[in-house]
């Protein structure tokens, strides 16, 4: 019985800190700090552990994200996580070289409110995501998916917010805000038939979603300067 | 200082000069097609100037040994790619043991030079030939004198020796020499060898309709080719060295423009090669 | 070109020995060298020779071939600025996340370039290596959508793209592939030993009632 390891802190997290893009929307896998969840924390440290599908409504995060408790931990070597420490999610160096592990069994809900009024302190890779919901599975259910089929299946959602990343980060150097540019965006996903979105369940597609939205993107950014 | 020591020769205004071309045979199976991928990154070596014109077919003969039970040869088609510039006047033909630079745009040695070492160098690098097997440089004139149209009439423009034998002679004993044709074979040093073809024709010897275009061709009509065709073939295999191979073009040069010196008179050069109102 | 009149057969040639011709070889002209006819000793034996040879030397010509096109469109490339190459990247519907992949930086690193900060020297020149990578694939190989093509896995049975190849410093596997001289399961086999038992899942992806996608255990006929 094997899980899937890292070889390297950096494979876990997309960013850490300072490098933390503030228009990144909010994604499975988010630390964040200074949070209460009610019947664990009074405050701490949480992971998003929601599934990207069940954090919004349209452009609209929810009201309430399902998150795991953050915790200081000893280091704990990165082969141990294979076969061991199933109820755990290992974040080593997320805050400078200290060690932290997120707790699979101290599951609760936070206020959309309490996190946007607080510091996003790390995003996870597209492989610690995998790891966590891979961890999260495991430990909930005893089934063992692998890694690259929960890649598979929700790599589209990656995409999408990367791509929502991307268009927010142009669309505010001009002046709109970030949930102006989400509306429009979840605009323009939904447009076409089958929609854009539709189309990034396609692994063929995908690109020519990349393209339409970067060239709509030249365009509002045409649009909005003139005006 | 050493390329002054190589552009020493005259560029006429108005030169003969048709065709010059160079070859370089290296050991390597005859007809083995040069791939997709080889032309090209030997393109790209060459630069942006230069396209993939054509596949030009060689036709190979298949017999089996011979002998009372021989059978009638067979023959099989293989491709080689040729690179040329935009308007044609330059080529490079590449074989899998062979490479030739050719112009009809010749503008001087250092410039052809250059792409001759673009060439070899591309050759060197994609190839990797195992050593050299001959090199040969060629250079085709095409002298036309106006008002000259009978075979006789190149006496006075010419070096006696290349003029049909006895000619003044048997056109005074009213037998006209209609044509001839003559070879000269030389030895120039170790292994290399100067060949000259030459004699009066009619129309070209380098079509200007061919695969390689002619600036400003002259009309066709009666002219004198000399075909100079200077070339080692060592009896060794030595190594592929793109700078030996360039010194050794240099060298074959020598004889050649020596001998062409030779053969055409001062009142050819005063006359014809050096009038700019000969240029079309 | 020349030598038509010595070729003649003189008179009294069969009875008479002529003096030898000149015995020499020719530089050739390309025209001359495209009507050239050779004899060849042994046809069955030289087409062995010449098939095994093929065989064996196209990998390394053709390496050779494409590492040596390869640099001359990067050096060309690391001219331009890497913002603009970049840029062509981003056009052709790559994701910035894979393009960090095969650049072997971070994202942030690769969003501050985005902005204009200047990469090192070294990261300058791989950028222009990967724009010179693409090009070469969608204008010499003909592939087409060429970011579409990098990210679809090149085999049924495992989830291994091009991408994966070009981060794992597999770039010739890529070229065969496109140019179809190795079959997808022969390129595993050698860059992912084992691969047929590391990718095997009971698992299979789908589409649940919601619309949204679902693992599930493998079931026949995917009902």
């Amino acid at each position: 019985m094997t899980l899937a390891a890292y070889e390297s802190v950096d494979d876990l997290y997309l960013a850490r800190g300072a490098l933390v893009n503030g228009n990144r929307p909010w994604f499975t896998g988010d630390v964040f700090q200074n949070v209460v969840v009610p019947g664990v924390q009074d405050t701490g440290m949480v992971i998003v552990i929601a599934h990207p599908c069940a954090m919004r409504r349209g452009a609209t995060l929810a009201d309430r994200l399902l998150v795991a408790a953050v915790r200081p931990s000893e280091p704990i070597a990165a082969s141990a996580w294979i076969d061991g420490f199933y109820d755990r999610m290992p974040l080593p160096e997320l805050e400078n070289a200290s060690h932290f592990v997120a707790w699979l069994d101290d599951l609760g809900k936070a206020a959309r409110s309490d996190l946007l009024a607080t510091q996003r302190l790390a995003c996870l890779s597209e492989f610690g995501i995998n790891m966590l919901q891979q961890r999260l599975t495991f430990h909930l259910t005893r089934h063992e998916v692998p890694t690259f089929q929960l890649q598979a299946a929700f790599a589209h959602t990656h995409i999408e917010a990367d791509l929502l990343e991307e268009w927010t980060d142009d669309l505010t150097n001009v002046g709109l805000t970030v949930e102006q540019a989400a509306e429009r965006f979840e605009d323009f996903l939904r447009g076409g038939e089958p929609s854009l979105r539709g189309r990034l369940l396609n692994v063929e597609m995908r690109s020519s979603v990349r393209q339409a939205c970067r060239l709509e993107v030249k365009r509002l950014l045409t649009c909005l300067r003139m005006s | 200082m050493r390329r002054r020591e190589i552009e020493k020769y005259e560029i006429y205004v108005n030169a003969p000069l048709a065709y010059v071309t160079v070859e370089v045979r290296f050991p390597g199976a005859p007809d083995q097609t040069v791939g997709a991928a080889v032309q090209r990154a030997f393109r790209d070596v060459l630069g942006e100037d230069w396209v993939i014109d054509q596949i030009l077919q060689q036709q190979l003969a298949f017999g089996l040994n011979a002998g009372p039970s021989a059978l009638g040869p067979s023959i099989r088609q293989t491709g080689f790619p040729r690179f040329t510039v935009r308007d044609r006047t330059t080529a490079v033909g590449l074989t899998s043991n062979s490479v030739t630079i050719e112009t009809t745009d010749y503008r001087g040695w250092l410039t052809f030079r250059s792409v001759l070492e673009l060439a070899l160098r591309a050759a060197a690098e994609l190839l990797k030939p195992e050593g050299v097997a001959r090199v040969g440089v060629r250079f085709i004139d095409e002298i036309r004198v106006p008002g000259v149209e009978q075979a006789a009439a190149w006496s006075g423009w010419l070096d006696q020796s290349v003029l049909a034998p006895a000619g003044d002679d048997m056109n005074g004993a009213g037998f006209e020499t209609s044509t001839w044709t003559g070879a000269a074979q030389y030895s120039v040093g170790t292994d290399k060898t100067l060949v000259l073809r030459y004699g009066p024709q009619q129309g070209y010897a380098v079509d200007p309709n061919g695969a390689i275009k002619r600036p400003n061709p002259p009309p066709p009509g009666p002219m004198f080719l000399l075909d100079f065709d200077c070339f080692w073939e060592p009896r060794t295999i030595p190594l592929f060295s793109v700078e030996e191979l360039l010194e050794t073009c240099d060298t074959l040069r020598v004889p050649l423009h020596r001998l062409f010196d030779d053969i055409v008179t001062p009142k050819l050069v005063e006359n014809v090669f050096r009038m700019k109102a000969l240029k079309p | 070109m020349t030598g038509r009149l010595l070729d003649l057969p003189p008179t009294g040639a069969n009875v008479v020995a002529v003096p030898a011709s000149l015995d020499v070889t020719r530089t050739r002209t390309l025209e001359e060298l495209s009507t050239e006819a050779r004899d060849i000793a042994d046809e069955a034996g030289h087409m062995r020779s010449v098939e095994a040879l093929r065989a064996e030397d196209w990998g390394d010509l053709h390496h050779r071939a494409f590492k040596v096109q390869l640099n001359i469109q990067t050096v060309k490339n690391a001219k331009r600025a890497p913002v603009e190459l970049l840029g062509e990247l981003a056009d052709l519907g790559f994701e910035w996340r894979e393009i960090a992949r095969m650049l072997g930086v971070s994202v942030p690193a690769l969003r501050r370039w985005r902005q204009g900060e200047p990469p090192t020297g070294e990261h300058r020149r791989d950028i222009a290596q990967l724009v010179a990578f693409t090009r070469i694939l969608a204008e010499d190989h003909m592939v087409a959508d060429i970011a579409s093509w990098m990210e679809v896995p090149i085999s049924t049975d495992a989830p291994v793209t091009a991408i994966d190849l070009y981060v794992g410093g597999h770039a010739l596997s890529i070229l065969e592939l496109a140019s179809e001289h190795a079959a997808p399961d022969a390129i595993l086999d050698r860059v992912e030993p084992g691969w047929r038992e590391r990718f095997r899942s009971d698992f299979e992806v789908f589409v649940a009632s919601d619309g949204q996608t679902a693992t599930r255990l493998r079931t026949k006929g995917g009902q």
